[in-house]
């Protein structure tokens, strides 16, 4: 019984790391680095872990932790709150009709899924946020931000691919 | 009877997938509405966001500081190669502070004498906390860092922040331990300034570009390069002659200004609390006594 009970808690806490793994990474995001570089063109992390876990356990990552990763992202950030839950959407609408594209595939195609769809989530929430102010938000910063996030996705991938090969490899 | 179970299972899978969709739609919809909620700054939004902000800020302090200690611990590291020119640098710049301190005290001592001559209603006395900076965030979307206020009462919504030189940002969340400060360059930030010299009047507007510009300024104003930005003290909350920065490029839109203090460099800012009266309570009195 303490047995099955100790099994279901385990299977359910390995069924979290993906959303766990990926606000850890994010709450990461938010160090203070003291550098130019870094106050103006910070990777977009959520939107990047977002898009491995649906590449490799969209089972895991379904459209709720989607949401409620959004939500505590969201809750994180200066942002106004909705708007990148709004990006992660948009990402997970692409990723979930692209998915027989990517899944499978070497890194480096992944890594082209990558710099495809992640300047299309930046500029749906640049574009509902320059909605929401009245006024065009800096194109050139989010442009920093995209090629800082498109360097940094080889780390974060990897990252994420060490919990994926040694929690997750396993069908759960 | 096998034939009426697939068809059942074919219309279930469709009405599954169907109910899927709709699912996504309905995600975009809440996000919309939580969007205009934000903007309405509705109080119940207000406060729900206010104490998720300290959950996730507490999160966020405790997940980084091992991480920001191994990066202070590389900056001292770092420090150590330059100390003994900083520490030639500092000598001297003590030397000439001691200097100003006490051309500073004369002009205290006859400015608090003129002041009594005029009968000037002097500001009351400013109150601050010092505050830690946990977590900072900068992109094309937003402009903010998060401080740990310790449990502090002194802090509420729309008290300045300043850090080592000057004026950087205003508070815009607070709980009872966290509050997240929006910086001058977010776009949300909006504050009365003037410049020093000519007193032409403006408003230092963010738009989360690196730089704040300071905007509507008079057409016929002259203001230039090198210009020094004081805070006006309009509006109440900030009181006027606070330093805020230098305009390093003018032009018709508006002048560009460059922050004394480097925003991106914040280790810790004072939160300070100037008790001024709020001019649109002493309106809104006025108008309730008629």
């Amino acid at each position: 019984m303490t047995e099955s009970w100790s099994e279901t808690a385990k299977d359910k806490l390995y069924r979290l790391l993906p959303l766990l793994c990926s606000l850890l990474l994010v709450f990461f995001s938010y160090l203070p680095l003291s550098s130019p570089m870094a106050d103006n063109a910070r990777p977009a992390m959520a939107l990047m872990c977002a898009y491995f876990w649906l590449v490799y356990r969209p089972d895991l990552f379904n459209l709720g932790v989607v949401f409620v990763f959004g939500m505590i992202a969201d809750g994180l950030s200066a942002a106004p709150f909705g708007s990148g839950l709004a990006a992660l959407l948009v990402m997970y609408l692409l990723t979930t009709n692209l998915i027989r594209y990517l899944n499978g595939r070497v890194f480096v195609v992944l890594w082209a899924g990558a710099a495809l769809l992640l300047p299309v989530c930046l500029l749906a929430q640049w574009l509902l946020l320059s909605f929401y102010y009245g006024q065009p938000l800096p194109l050139l910063q989010l442009f920093f931000s995209y090629l800082t996030s498109l360097a940094c996705y080889p780390l974060i991938g990897g990252l994420n691919a060490l919990i994926l090969n040694h929690f997750l490899q396993e069908d759960i | 009877m096998v034939k009426r179970d697939k068809e059942i299972f074919f219309r279930f899978k469709q009405l599954r997938n169907v109910i899927k969709k709709f699912a996504v739609a309905l995600a975009f919809v809440f996000a919309f509405v939580f969007m205009l909620l934000t903007k309405s700054e509705n109080v119940l939004i207000e406060k729900t966001s206010g104490a998720a902000n300290e959950i996730v800020s507490a999160a966020t302090d405790v997940l980084v500081s091992p991480a920001s200690l191994l990066a202070e611990g590389y900056g001292y590291l770092r420090s150590l190669r330059k100390i003994d020119a900083e520490n030639r640098r500092l000598r001297e710049e003590n030397r000439r502070l001691i200097m100003e301190n006490a051309r500073n005290r004369a002009t205290d001592i006859e400015n608090r004498l003129l002041a009594q001559m005029l009968n000037y209603a002097v500001l009351p006395g400013a109150s601050f906390v010092t505050a830690k900076v946990v977590a900072e965030e900068g992109s094309a979307f937003a402009h903010a860092v998060t401080v740990y206020t310790a449990g502090s009462r002194n802090v509420r919504k729309g008290l300045a922040v300043i850090g080592s030189r000057g004026i950087v940002g205003r508070v815009e969340k607070c709980g009872p331990n966290y509050a997240r400060i929006f910086l001058v360059n977010d776009i949300n930030s909006k504050i009365p300034v003037m410049t020093e010299k000519n007193r032409v009047r403006g408003v230092l507007a963010g738009d989360n570009t690196p730089l704040p510009k300071m905007i509507f300024i008079p057409l016929e104003a002259d203001v230039k390069e090198g210009d020094k930005i004081v805070t006006s003290g309009l509006g109440g909350v900030v009181p006027p002659g606070l330093p805020v920065g230098v305009v390093i490029k003018a032009d018709k839109d508006g002048a560009v200004v460059r922050p004394y203090d480097r925003l991106n460099r914040l280790e810790y800012v004072q939160i300070v609390d100037y008790h001024l009266p709020d001019p649109t309570d002493e309106l809104f009195a006025e108008g309730e006594d008629k």
